[in-house]
Protein backbone atom coordinates (compact mmCIF):
# COMPACT_ATOMS: atom_id res chain seq x y z
CA UNK A 1 0.00 0.00 0.00
CA UNK A 2 1.51 3.32 -1.01
CA UNK A 3 2.32 5.92 1.64
CA UNK A 4 2.35 8.97 -0.61
CA UNK A 5 -0.52 10.20 -2.73
CA UNK A 6 -0.24 12.90 -5.36
CA UNK A 7 -3.47 14.43 -6.58
CA UNK A 8 -4.52 17.13 -8.98
CA UNK A 9 -6.48 19.66 -6.94
CA UNK A 10 -8.31 22.50 -8.63
CA UNK A 11 -8.70 24.76 -5.58
CA UNK A 12 -8.01 28.46 -5.96
CA UNK A 13 -6.30 30.70 -3.43
CA UNK A 14 -9.58 32.34 -2.36
CA UNK A 15 -11.51 29.10 -1.79
CA UNK A 16 -10.43 28.62 1.82
CA UNK A 17 -13.72 26.98 2.85
CA UNK A 18 -13.44 24.39 0.08
CA UNK A 19 -9.85 23.62 1.04
CA UNK A 20 -10.76 23.22 4.71
CA UNK A 21 -13.63 20.82 4.01
CA UNK A 22 -11.60 18.80 1.52
CA UNK A 23 -8.61 18.34 3.83
CA UNK A 24 -10.85 17.29 6.73
CA UNK A 25 -12.44 14.66 4.46
CA UNK A 26 -9.00 13.43 3.34
CA UNK A 27 -7.81 13.20 6.97
CA UNK A 28 -10.88 11.10 7.82
CA UNK A 29 -9.83 8.74 5.01
CA UNK A 30 -6.25 8.55 6.36
CA UNK A 31 -4.43 11.09 4.17
CA UNK A 32 -2.66 14.12 5.63
CA UNK A 33 -1.59 17.03 3.45
CA UNK A 34 2.19 17.29 3.21
CA UNK A 35 2.68 19.97 0.54
CA UNK A 36 0.48 22.01 -1.79
CA UNK A 37 1.50 23.21 -5.24
CA UNK A 38 -0.42 25.06 -7.99
CA UNK A 39 -2.32 21.92 -9.07
CA UNK A 40 -0.44 18.98 -7.56
CA UNK A 41 -0.87 18.32 -3.84
CA UNK A 42 1.03 15.63 -1.93
CA UNK A 43 -0.54 13.62 0.89
CA UNK A 44 1.01 11.16 3.29
CA UNK A 45 -0.75 8.15 4.74
CA UNK A 46 -1.70 8.38 8.39
CA UNK A 47 -4.27 6.99 10.79
CA UNK A 48 -7.76 8.15 9.85
CA UNK A 49 -8.66 10.96 12.23
CA UNK A 50 -11.21 13.68 12.74
CA UNK A 51 -9.14 16.75 12.08
CA UNK A 52 -10.31 20.30 11.66
CA UNK A 53 -8.42 22.26 9.05
CA UNK A 54 -8.36 26.04 8.84
CA UNK A 55 -6.81 28.48 6.42
CA UNK A 56 -5.42 31.93 7.03
CA UNK A 57 -3.23 34.18 4.92
CA UNK A 58 0.23 35.61 5.58
CA UNK A 59 0.71 38.61 3.33
CA UNK A 60 4.50 38.49 3.38
CA UNK A 61 4.72 34.81 2.42
CA UNK A 62 6.09 33.98 -1.04
CA UNK A 63 7.14 30.97 -3.14
CA UNK A 64 10.53 32.62 -3.50
CA UNK A 65 11.12 33.08 0.24
CA UNK A 66 14.07 30.91 1.41
CA UNK A 67 12.60 30.35 4.86
CA UNK A 68 9.52 31.40 6.80
CA UNK A 69 9.40 35.15 7.37
CA UNK A 70 9.34 36.66 10.83
CA UNK A 71 5.65 37.30 10.34
CA UNK A 72 4.99 33.68 9.41
CA UNK A 73 6.86 32.47 12.48
CA UNK A 74 4.83 34.88 14.57
CA UNK A 75 1.63 33.51 13.05
CA UNK A 76 2.69 29.92 13.76
CA UNK A 77 3.44 30.86 17.36
CA UNK A 78 0.02 32.46 17.84
CA UNK A 79 -1.73 29.50 16.23
CA UNK A 80 0.23 26.99 18.31
CA UNK A 81 -1.01 28.79 21.43
CA UNK A 82 -4.54 27.89 20.39
CA UNK A 83 -3.71 24.31 19.50
CA UNK A 84 -3.32 24.77 15.74
CA UNK A 85 -0.44 22.98 14.00
CA UNK A 86 0.86 24.08 10.62
CA UNK A 87 0.17 21.52 7.86
CA UNK A 88 1.36 23.23 4.67
CA UNK A 89 1.44 26.51 2.80
CA UNK A 90 0.80 27.66 -0.75
CA UNK A 91 1.69 31.23 -1.69
CA UNK A 92 0.08 33.35 1.05
CA UNK A 93 -2.29 30.56 2.09
CA UNK A 94 -1.25 29.03 5.44
CA UNK A 95 -2.98 25.75 6.26
CA UNK A 96 -3.34 24.63 9.89
CA UNK A 97 -5.01 21.69 11.55
CA UNK A 98 -6.10 20.65 15.03
CA UNK A 99 -7.59 17.63 16.72
CA UNK A 100 -9.59 19.72 19.20
CA UNK A 101 -13.34 19.26 19.11
CA UNK A 102 -14.23 22.98 19.39
CA UNK A 103 -11.10 24.91 18.55
CA UNK A 104 -10.84 28.70 18.61
CA UNK A 105 -11.34 29.66 14.93
CA UNK A 106 -8.29 31.06 13.17
CA UNK A 107 -10.33 33.89 11.71
CA UNK A 108 -12.90 35.72 13.84
CA UNK A 109 -13.28 38.95 11.88
CA UNK A 110 -14.75 38.54 8.40
CA UNK A 111 -13.92 42.10 7.40
CA UNK A 112 -10.23 41.49 8.10
CA UNK A 113 -10.32 38.09 6.38
CA UNK A 114 -11.84 39.59 3.22
CA UNK A 115 -9.39 42.49 3.10
CA UNK A 116 -6.36 40.22 3.57
CA UNK A 117 -7.59 37.76 0.98
CA UNK A 118 -8.19 40.49 -1.58
CA UNK A 119 -4.65 41.78 -1.07
CA UNK A 120 -3.22 38.26 -1.41
CA UNK A 121 -5.12 37.75 -4.66
CA UNK A 122 -3.94 41.08 -6.06
CA UNK A 123 -0.38 40.10 -5.28
CA UNK A 124 -0.20 36.43 -6.33
CA UNK A 125 -3.09 35.52 -8.57
CA UNK A 126 -4.52 38.39 -10.55
CA UNK A 127 -1.33 39.73 -12.23
CA UNK A 128 -0.48 36.33 -13.73
CA UNK A 129 -4.08 35.66 -14.80
CA UNK A 130 -4.47 39.07 -16.39
CA UNK A 131 -1.18 38.59 -18.24
CA UNK A 132 -2.38 35.19 -19.50
CA UNK A 133 -5.71 36.67 -20.64
CA UNK A 134 -3.89 39.50 -22.40
CA UNK A 135 -1.68 36.95 -24.18
CA UNK A 136 -4.69 34.89 -25.29
CA UNK A 137 -6.51 38.00 -26.57
CA UNK A 138 -3.35 39.00 -28.43
CA UNK A 139 -3.18 35.59 -30.04
CA UNK A 140 -6.89 35.77 -30.95
CA UNK A 141 -6.35 39.18 -32.50
CA UNK A 142 -3.40 37.79 -34.45
CA UNK A 143 -5.54 34.93 -35.77
CA UNK A 144 -8.32 37.31 -36.74
CA UNK A 145 -5.81 39.53 -38.52
CA UNK A 146 -4.31 36.57 -40.38
CA UNK A 147 -7.74 35.34 -41.43
CA UNK A 148 -8.64 38.79 -42.70
CA UNK A 149 -5.39 39.52 -44.55
CA UNK A 150 -4.48 36.02 -45.81
CA UNK A 151 -7.75 34.06 -45.82
CA UNK A 152 -6.59 31.40 -48.28
CA UNK A 153 -3.37 30.65 -46.37
CA UNK A 154 -5.31 30.54 -43.10
CA UNK A 155 -8.17 28.31 -44.24
CA UNK A 156 -5.91 25.81 -45.98
CA UNK A 157 -3.71 25.03 -42.96
CA UNK A 158 -4.95 22.44 -40.49
CA UNK A 159 -2.51 23.68 -37.88
CA UNK A 160 -3.93 27.23 -37.95
CA UNK A 161 -7.53 26.00 -37.96
CA UNK A 162 -6.82 23.73 -35.00
CA UNK A 163 -5.07 26.58 -33.15
CA UNK A 164 -8.03 28.87 -33.87
CA UNK A 165 -10.39 26.20 -32.49
CA UNK A 166 -8.21 25.74 -29.40
CA UNK A 167 -8.05 29.44 -28.53
CA UNK A 168 -11.67 29.82 -27.34
CA UNK A 169 -11.10 26.75 -25.17
CA UNK A 170 -7.95 28.36 -23.69
CA UNK A 171 -9.84 31.61 -23.17
CA UNK A 172 -12.69 29.84 -21.35
CA UNK A 173 -10.17 28.00 -19.16
CA UNK A 174 -8.36 31.22 -18.31
CA UNK A 175 -11.60 33.07 -17.51
CA UNK A 176 -13.16 30.55 -15.10
CA UNK A 177 -11.03 31.36 -12.05
CA UNK A 178 -10.98 35.17 -12.34
CA UNK A 179 -14.76 35.16 -12.87
CA UNK A 180 -15.26 32.89 -9.86
CA UNK A 181 -13.06 35.16 -7.76
CA UNK A 182 -14.77 38.40 -8.81
CA UNK A 183 -18.19 36.91 -8.16
CA UNK A 184 -17.12 35.63 -4.76
CA UNK A 185 -15.42 38.96 -3.88
CA UNK A 186 -18.51 40.96 -4.86
CA UNK A 187 -20.88 38.72 -2.88
CA UNK A 188 -18.54 38.58 0.13
CA UNK A 189 -18.15 42.36 0.16
CA UNK A 190 -21.91 42.79 0.19
CA UNK A 191 -22.33 40.21 2.96
CA UNK A 192 -19.53 41.61 5.13
CA UNK A 193 -20.89 45.17 4.79
CA UNK A 194 -24.14 43.86 6.27
CA UNK A 195 -22.24 42.27 9.14
CA UNK A 196 -22.31 38.73 7.80
CA UNK A 197 -19.59 36.26 6.83
CA UNK A 198 -17.77 35.98 3.51
CA UNK A 199 -19.90 34.31 0.84
CA UNK A 200 -19.55 30.60 0.14
CA UNK A 201 -17.59 29.82 -3.01
CA UNK A 202 -19.26 26.72 -4.41
CA UNK A 203 -17.55 23.94 -6.37
CA UNK A 204 -18.79 25.03 -9.82
CA UNK A 205 -15.54 26.69 -10.81
CA UNK A 206 -13.58 23.49 -10.01
CA UNK A 207 -15.91 21.40 -12.13
CA UNK A 208 -15.57 23.88 -15.01
CA UNK A 209 -11.76 23.98 -14.72
CA UNK A 210 -11.37 20.21 -14.59
CA UNK A 211 -13.83 19.64 -17.46
CA UNK A 212 -12.20 22.28 -19.67
CA UNK A 213 -8.72 20.97 -18.81
CA UNK A 214 -9.78 17.44 -19.77
CA UNK A 215 -11.16 18.80 -23.04
CA UNK A 216 -7.93 20.70 -23.70
CA UNK A 217 -5.85 17.59 -22.97
CA UNK A 218 -8.00 15.56 -25.37
CA UNK A 219 -7.67 18.29 -28.00
CA UNK A 220 -3.88 18.48 -27.76
CA UNK A 221 -3.20 15.42 -29.96
CA UNK A 222 -5.62 16.83 -32.55
CA UNK A 223 -3.70 20.10 -32.51
CA UNK A 224 -0.37 18.33 -32.90
CA UNK A 225 -1.51 15.91 -35.60
CA UNK A 226 -3.47 18.54 -37.56
CA UNK A 227 -0.45 19.90 -39.35
CA UNK A 228 1.87 18.46 -41.94
CA UNK A 229 4.70 16.21 -40.65
CA UNK A 230 6.99 19.24 -40.61
CA UNK A 231 4.47 21.28 -38.61
CA UNK A 232 3.90 18.39 -36.21
CA UNK A 233 7.62 18.19 -35.51
CA UNK A 234 7.78 21.97 -35.08
CA UNK A 235 4.87 22.02 -32.62
CA UNK A 236 6.26 19.03 -30.72
CA UNK A 237 9.61 20.85 -30.44
CA UNK A 238 7.74 23.95 -29.24
CA UNK A 239 5.95 22.02 -26.49
CA UNK A 240 9.14 20.21 -25.54
CA UNK A 241 11.02 23.49 -25.12
CA UNK A 242 8.17 24.94 -23.06
CA UNK A 243 8.21 21.97 -20.67
CA UNK A 244 12.01 22.05 -20.49
CA UNK A 245 12.02 25.75 -19.57
CA UNK A 246 9.32 25.15 -16.93
CA UNK A 247 11.39 22.32 -15.42
CA UNK A 248 14.61 24.37 -15.45
CA UNK A 249 12.94 27.38 -13.83
CA UNK A 250 11.55 25.24 -11.01
CA UNK A 251 15.07 23.88 -10.45
CA UNK A 252 16.64 27.36 -10.53
CA UNK A 253 14.10 28.82 -8.11
CA UNK A 254 14.40 25.79 -5.80
CA UNK A 255 18.20 25.96 -5.83
CA UNK A 256 18.23 29.66 -4.99
CA UNK A 257 15.73 29.02 -2.19
CA UNK A 258 17.91 26.24 -0.70
CA UNK A 259 20.95 28.52 -0.88
CA UNK A 260 19.09 31.08 1.24
CA UNK A 261 18.95 33.74 -1.48
CA UNK A 262 16.49 36.50 -0.45
CA UNK A 263 13.07 36.61 -2.09
CA UNK A 264 13.72 39.66 -4.27
CA UNK A 265 16.97 38.30 -5.67
CA UNK A 266 15.43 34.86 -6.23
CA UNK A 267 12.54 36.41 -8.18
CA UNK A 268 14.91 38.55 -10.24
CA UNK A 269 17.26 35.72 -11.19
CA UNK A 270 14.41 33.33 -11.94
CA UNK A 271 12.78 35.89 -14.25
CA UNK A 272 16.13 36.63 -15.89
CA UNK A 273 16.69 32.91 -16.44
CA UNK A 274 13.20 32.68 -17.94
CA UNK A 275 13.87 35.48 -20.43
CA UNK A 276 17.31 34.11 -21.39
CA UNK A 277 16.08 30.54 -21.86
CA UNK A 278 13.08 31.65 -23.94
CA UNK A 279 15.21 33.85 -26.20
CA UNK A 280 17.91 31.20 -26.61
CA UNK A 281 15.80 28.07 -27.09
CA UNK A 282 12.90 29.52 -29.07
CA UNK A 283 15.35 31.59 -31.09
CA UNK A 284 17.23 28.39 -31.95
CA UNK A 285 13.95 26.74 -32.93
CA UNK A 286 13.04 29.60 -35.27
CA UNK A 287 16.51 29.52 -36.80
CA UNK A 288 16.26 25.78 -37.38
CA UNK A 289 12.82 26.22 -38.98
CA UNK A 290 14.14 28.95 -41.27
CA UNK A 291 16.95 26.61 -42.35
CA UNK A 292 14.39 23.99 -43.33
CA UNK A 293 14.93 21.65 -40.39
CA UNK A 294 11.18 20.92 -40.30
CA UNK A 295 10.65 19.79 -43.92
CA UNK A 296 9.76 22.87 -45.99
CA UNK A 297 10.48 26.34 -44.51
CA UNK A 298 6.84 27.37 -44.90
CA UNK A 299 5.54 24.08 -43.47
CA UNK A 300 3.93 22.87 -46.69
CA UNK A 301 4.21 19.51 -48.39
CA UNK A 302 6.27 18.91 -51.53
CA UNK A 303 4.25 18.54 -54.73
CA UNK A 304 4.84 18.77 -58.51
CA UNK A 305 4.53 22.31 -59.91
CA UNK A 306 1.26 23.38 -61.48
CA UNK A 307 2.79 25.77 -64.01
CA UNK A 308 6.27 26.06 -65.53
CA UNK A 309 7.64 29.32 -66.84
CA UNK A 310 8.43 27.73 -70.22
CA UNK A 311 4.76 26.68 -70.55
CA UNK A 312 3.55 30.25 -70.07
CA UNK A 313 6.09 32.42 -71.92
CA UNK A 314 9.03 32.02 -74.26
CA UNK A 315 12.32 32.03 -72.40
CA UNK A 316 15.76 33.13 -73.67
CA UNK A 317 18.35 30.41 -74.36
CA UNK A 318 20.54 29.52 -71.43
CA UNK A 319 18.41 31.20 -68.76
CA UNK A 320 18.03 28.81 -65.82
CA UNK A 321 15.25 28.86 -63.28
CA UNK A 322 14.93 27.61 -59.70
CA UNK A 323 11.62 25.96 -58.91
CA UNK A 324 9.60 25.98 -55.70
CA UNK A 325 6.23 24.48 -54.94
CA UNK A 326 4.33 23.51 -51.83
CA UNK A 327 0.82 22.33 -51.00
CA UNK A 328 -1.48 22.73 -48.00
CA UNK A 329 -4.70 20.92 -47.29
CA UNK A 330 -7.52 21.24 -44.77
CA UNK A 331 -11.20 20.18 -44.71
CA UNK A 332 -12.12 23.77 -45.68
CA UNK A 333 -9.64 24.56 -48.42
CA UNK A 334 -6.61 23.27 -50.30
CA UNK A 335 -3.83 25.50 -51.58
CA UNK A 336 -0.91 25.00 -53.93
CA UNK A 337 1.62 27.72 -54.48
CA UNK A 338 4.94 28.00 -56.19
CA UNK A 339 6.82 29.44 -59.07
CA UNK A 340 10.15 29.81 -60.77
CA UNK A 341 12.87 32.37 -60.16
CA UNK A 342 15.63 33.10 -62.68
CA UNK A 343 19.14 32.35 -61.51
CA UNK A 344 21.20 35.52 -61.13
CA UNK A 345 21.93 37.39 -63.27
CA UNK A 346 18.72 37.30 -65.35
CA UNK A 347 19.20 38.02 -69.04
CA UNK A 348 17.88 41.36 -70.33
CA UNK A 349 14.27 41.08 -71.49
CA UNK A 350 13.76 37.78 -69.68
CA UNK A 351 11.19 36.70 -67.13
CA UNK A 352 12.72 37.29 -63.70
CA UNK A 353 10.07 35.45 -61.71
CA UNK A 354 6.84 33.54 -62.20
CA UNK A 355 4.71 33.21 -59.10
CA UNK A 356 1.30 31.57 -58.65
CA UNK A 357 -1.08 30.13 -56.15
CA UNK A 358 -4.21 28.06 -56.75
CA UNK A 359 -6.85 27.13 -54.22
CA UNK A 360 -10.12 25.32 -54.08
CA UNK A 361 -12.87 24.69 -51.56
CA UNK A 362 -15.89 22.36 -51.39
CA UNK A 363 -17.80 25.37 -50.00
CA UNK A 364 -18.60 27.92 -52.74
CA UNK A 365 -19.57 30.65 -50.28
CA UNK A 366 -16.23 30.24 -48.49
CA UNK A 367 -14.40 30.53 -51.80
CA UNK A 368 -16.44 33.65 -52.69
CA UNK A 369 -15.63 35.22 -49.35
CA UNK A 370 -11.90 34.42 -49.59
CA UNK A 371 -11.69 35.85 -53.13
CA UNK A 372 -13.60 38.96 -52.13
CA UNK A 373 -11.28 39.52 -49.14
CA UNK A 374 -8.26 39.06 -51.37
CA UNK A 375 -9.52 41.75 -53.79
CA UNK A 376 -10.51 44.11 -50.98
CA UNK A 377 -7.14 43.75 -49.23
CA UNK A 378 -5.33 44.98 -52.32
CA UNK A 379 -7.78 47.77 -53.06
CA UNK A 380 -6.90 51.37 -52.34
CA UNK A 381 -7.45 54.78 -53.91
CA UNK A 382 -4.84 54.06 -56.59
CA UNK A 383 -5.03 50.27 -56.96
CA UNK A 384 -7.71 47.64 -57.48
CA UNK A 385 -8.58 44.44 -59.29
CA UNK A 386 -10.57 45.22 -62.43
CA UNK A 387 -12.65 42.59 -64.23
CA UNK A 388 -11.72 41.53 -67.76
CA UNK A 389 -12.89 38.98 -70.32
CA UNK A 390 -12.50 35.55 -68.71
CA UNK A 391 -13.05 33.43 -71.82
CA UNK A 392 -9.43 33.45 -73.16
CA UNK A 393 -8.37 32.05 -69.76
CA UNK A 394 -11.03 29.32 -69.83
CA UNK A 395 -12.39 30.85 -66.63
CA UNK A 396 -15.71 32.10 -65.34
CA UNK A 397 -14.20 35.22 -63.74
CA UNK A 398 -10.96 37.06 -64.44
CA UNK A 399 -9.51 40.18 -62.84
CA UNK A 400 -6.35 42.12 -63.57
CA UNK A 401 -4.58 44.21 -60.95
CA UNK A 402 -4.22 47.91 -61.80
CA UNK A 403 -2.02 50.34 -59.93
CA UNK A 404 -1.84 54.10 -60.49
CA UNK A 405 -3.77 53.71 -63.75
CA UNK A 406 -1.33 51.10 -65.13
CA UNK A 407 -2.18 47.41 -65.60
CA UNK A 408 0.14 45.11 -63.63
CA UNK A 409 1.14 41.60 -64.62
CA UNK A 410 -1.02 40.05 -61.90
CA UNK A 411 -4.27 38.20 -62.58
CA UNK A 412 -6.95 36.59 -60.43
CA UNK A 413 -8.94 33.79 -62.09
CA UNK A 414 -11.84 31.63 -61.03
CA UNK A 415 -13.73 28.67 -62.40
CA UNK A 416 -16.20 26.55 -60.41
CA UNK A 417 -14.82 25.81 -56.96
CA UNK A 418 -11.26 26.74 -57.91
CA UNK A 419 -9.40 30.04 -58.11
CA UNK A 420 -5.84 31.15 -58.84
CA UNK A 421 -3.48 34.11 -58.74
CA UNK A 422 -0.62 34.38 -61.21
CA UNK A 423 2.09 37.05 -61.44
CA UNK A 424 4.86 37.65 -63.96
CA UNK A 425 7.85 39.76 -62.88
CA UNK A 426 9.94 40.80 -65.85
CA UNK A 427 13.55 41.98 -65.75
CA UNK A 428 13.74 45.78 -65.66
CA UNK A 429 11.08 47.29 -67.90
CA UNK A 430 10.60 44.31 -70.18
CA UNK A 431 7.17 43.66 -68.68
CA UNK A 432 5.77 47.14 -69.31
CA UNK A 433 2.74 46.89 -71.57
CA UNK A 434 3.09 43.11 -71.78
CA UNK A 435 -0.10 41.20 -72.53
CA UNK A 436 -0.15 37.39 -72.69
CA UNK A 437 -1.31 36.05 -76.05
CA UNK A 438 -4.63 34.14 -76.13
CA UNK A 439 -2.76 30.86 -76.48
CA UNK A 440 -0.64 31.70 -73.41
CA UNK A 441 -3.77 32.63 -71.43
CA UNK A 442 -5.38 29.33 -72.39
CA UNK A 443 -2.36 27.32 -71.16
CA UNK A 444 -2.06 29.30 -67.91
CA UNK A 445 -5.79 28.95 -67.18
CA UNK A 446 -5.76 25.23 -67.97
CA UNK A 447 -2.73 24.55 -65.74
CA UNK A 448 -3.93 26.58 -62.77
CA UNK A 449 -7.69 25.99 -62.88
CA UNK A 450 -7.58 22.40 -64.08
CA UNK A 451 -8.15 21.22 -67.62
CA UNK B 1 -15.82 58.09 -1.65
CA UNK B 2 -14.18 54.90 -0.23
CA UNK B 3 -14.13 54.61 3.52
CA UNK B 4 -10.72 55.26 5.05
CA UNK B 5 -9.14 52.18 6.59
CA UNK B 6 -9.82 51.92 10.35
CA UNK B 7 -12.32 54.80 10.14
CA UNK B 8 -14.68 52.51 12.07
CA UNK B 9 -13.32 49.64 14.13
CA UNK B 10 -14.80 46.19 14.48
CA UNK B 11 -15.09 44.76 17.98
CA UNK B 12 -11.92 42.71 17.52
CA UNK B 13 -9.98 45.77 16.34
CA UNK B 14 -11.30 47.87 19.23
CA UNK B 15 -10.40 45.39 21.97
CA UNK B 16 -7.00 44.56 20.48
CA UNK B 17 -6.06 48.25 20.50
CA UNK B 18 -7.45 48.58 24.00
CA UNK B 19 -5.13 45.79 25.17
CA UNK B 20 -2.10 47.84 24.07
CA UNK B 21 -2.91 50.82 26.27
CA UNK B 22 0.03 49.43 28.22
CA UNK B 23 2.93 47.42 26.87
CA UNK B 24 1.82 43.88 26.25
CA UNK B 25 2.94 40.82 24.39
CA UNK B 26 0.94 40.13 21.24
CA UNK B 27 0.54 36.48 22.20
CA UNK B 28 -1.33 37.48 25.40
CA UNK B 29 -3.94 39.55 23.58
CA UNK B 30 -6.28 36.66 22.78
CA UNK B 31 -6.64 35.69 26.43
CA UNK B 32 -6.83 39.34 27.52
CA UNK B 33 -9.67 40.21 25.14
CA UNK B 34 -11.66 37.15 26.20
CA UNK B 35 -11.15 38.13 29.87
CA UNK B 36 -12.10 41.79 29.28
CA UNK B 37 -15.37 40.81 27.56
CA UNK B 38 -16.20 37.77 29.75
CA UNK B 39 -15.79 35.54 26.73
CA UNK B 40 -18.17 37.57 24.54
CA UNK B 41 -15.49 38.59 22.05
CA UNK B 42 -13.00 36.05 20.78
CA UNK B 43 -9.98 36.90 18.66
CA UNK B 44 -8.59 34.12 16.51
CA UNK B 45 -4.82 33.84 15.99
CA UNK B 46 -5.13 34.46 12.24
CA UNK B 47 -7.17 37.63 12.80
CA UNK B 48 -4.80 38.77 15.55
CA UNK B 49 -1.74 38.21 13.36
CA UNK B 50 -3.18 40.16 10.43
CA UNK B 51 -4.41 43.03 12.63
CA UNK B 52 -1.08 43.34 14.44
CA UNK B 53 0.65 43.64 11.04
CA UNK B 54 -1.90 46.18 9.82
CA UNK B 55 -1.89 48.27 13.01
CA UNK B 56 1.91 48.36 12.97
CA UNK B 57 1.95 49.36 9.28
CA UNK B 58 -0.66 52.08 10.00
CA UNK B 59 1.44 53.39 12.89
CA UNK B 60 -1.25 52.72 15.48
CA UNK B 61 0.95 50.42 17.55
CA UNK B 62 4.69 50.11 17.78
CA UNK B 63 6.87 47.16 18.68
CA UNK B 64 8.62 47.78 21.99
CA UNK B 65 10.40 44.48 22.65
CA UNK B 66 11.16 41.19 20.95
CA UNK B 67 12.23 38.04 22.82
CA UNK B 68 12.56 35.19 20.37
CA UNK B 69 9.14 34.85 18.81
CA UNK B 70 7.35 36.91 21.49
CA UNK B 71 6.90 40.50 20.42
CA UNK B 72 5.52 43.24 22.63
CA UNK B 73 3.62 46.28 21.45
CA UNK B 74 2.28 49.52 22.80
CA UNK B 75 -0.32 51.96 21.54
CA UNK B 76 0.95 55.07 19.71
CA UNK B 77 -0.66 58.50 19.67
CA UNK B 78 -2.35 57.63 16.42
CA UNK B 79 -3.72 54.44 17.95
CA UNK B 80 -5.04 56.42 20.93
CA UNK B 81 -6.79 58.83 18.56
CA UNK B 82 -8.39 55.95 16.67
CA UNK B 83 -9.62 54.43 19.95
CA UNK B 84 -10.90 57.79 21.13
CA UNK B 85 -12.72 58.40 17.85
CA UNK B 86 -14.33 54.95 18.04
CA UNK B 87 -15.32 55.55 21.66
CA UNK B 88 -16.99 58.84 20.72
CA UNK B 89 -18.77 57.18 17.82
CA UNK B 90 -20.09 54.45 20.10
CA UNK B 91 -21.08 57.04 22.69
CA UNK B 92 -23.02 59.01 20.09
CA UNK B 93 -24.75 55.80 19.04
CA UNK B 94 -25.77 54.87 22.56
CA UNK B 95 -26.94 58.44 23.19
CA UNK B 96 -29.08 58.35 20.06
CA UNK B 97 -30.50 55.01 21.16
CA UNK B 98 -31.28 56.38 24.60
CA UNK B 99 -32.87 59.55 23.22
CA UNK B 100 -34.95 58.14 20.39
CA UNK B 101 -35.75 54.65 21.53
CA UNK B 102 -35.69 54.40 25.30
CA UNK B 103 -36.97 57.93 26.04
CA UNK B 104 -39.61 57.64 23.34
CA UNK B 105 -40.92 54.44 24.91
CA UNK B 106 -40.98 56.07 28.35
CA UNK B 107 -42.99 59.02 27.02
CA UNK B 108 -45.40 56.70 25.24
CA UNK B 109 -45.89 54.68 28.41
CA UNK B 110 -46.54 57.91 30.42
CA UNK B 111 -49.28 58.90 27.89
CA UNK B 112 -47.51 61.49 25.74
CA UNK B 113 -49.71 64.04 23.80
CA UNK B 114 -50.53 63.08 20.20
CA UNK B 115 -48.58 66.06 18.81
CA UNK B 116 -45.50 64.92 20.77
CA UNK B 117 -45.77 61.43 19.26
CA UNK B 118 -45.93 62.95 15.82
CA UNK B 119 -42.52 64.61 16.39
CA UNK B 120 -40.87 61.18 16.43
CA UNK B 121 -39.93 59.73 13.09
CA UNK B 122 -42.31 56.96 11.95
CA UNK B 123 -39.82 54.18 12.42
CA UNK B 124 -39.40 55.01 16.13
CA UNK B 125 -43.13 54.98 16.91
CA UNK B 126 -44.75 51.98 18.53
CA UNK B 127 -42.46 48.99 19.09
Amino acid sequence: MKDVLRRMEWYELFDYAGVERHLSRMAAKGWRLESAGRYLWRYRRAEPARLTYAVTYAEDASLFQPEPTRGQRNLEELCAQCGWEKAAEWHQMQIFCTQQESPVPLETDERVRLAVLRRAMRRSFLPARLALLALIFLYLAQMAFLLRTSPVEFLSRNSLLAAAAALPLCLALALVSPCAYWLWSFRSGRSVRRGGPCAPCGPWYRWCTSALSALAAAFLPVLVLAGSPGEQAYLAAHLGIFLLILFLLIQVSGLLKREGIPRGANLFFTLAADVLLCCALFGLLRFAAAQGAFALPDGGEAAPPLLRAEQAVSLPQGQEYVQEHSAFRSPLMSLERGGETARFPPQPGSLERLWYKAWQSPYPSLLDWANRRLRENESSESSAYRPEDPSPWGAEEAYRFWQAGTPQNLWLLRRGNRAALVRFDWYETAGAGWEPAPAQKEIIGKQLLGG
Amino acid sequence: MPREKFQTLTEQMFYILLCFREERCGADVMAQVSAMTQGRVKVGPGTLYNLLEQFAAAGMIRETASEGRRRSYRLTERGREALQAEYQRLQAQTEDYRKFFLQGREETAAGAAPHQEARLSPCWQGN
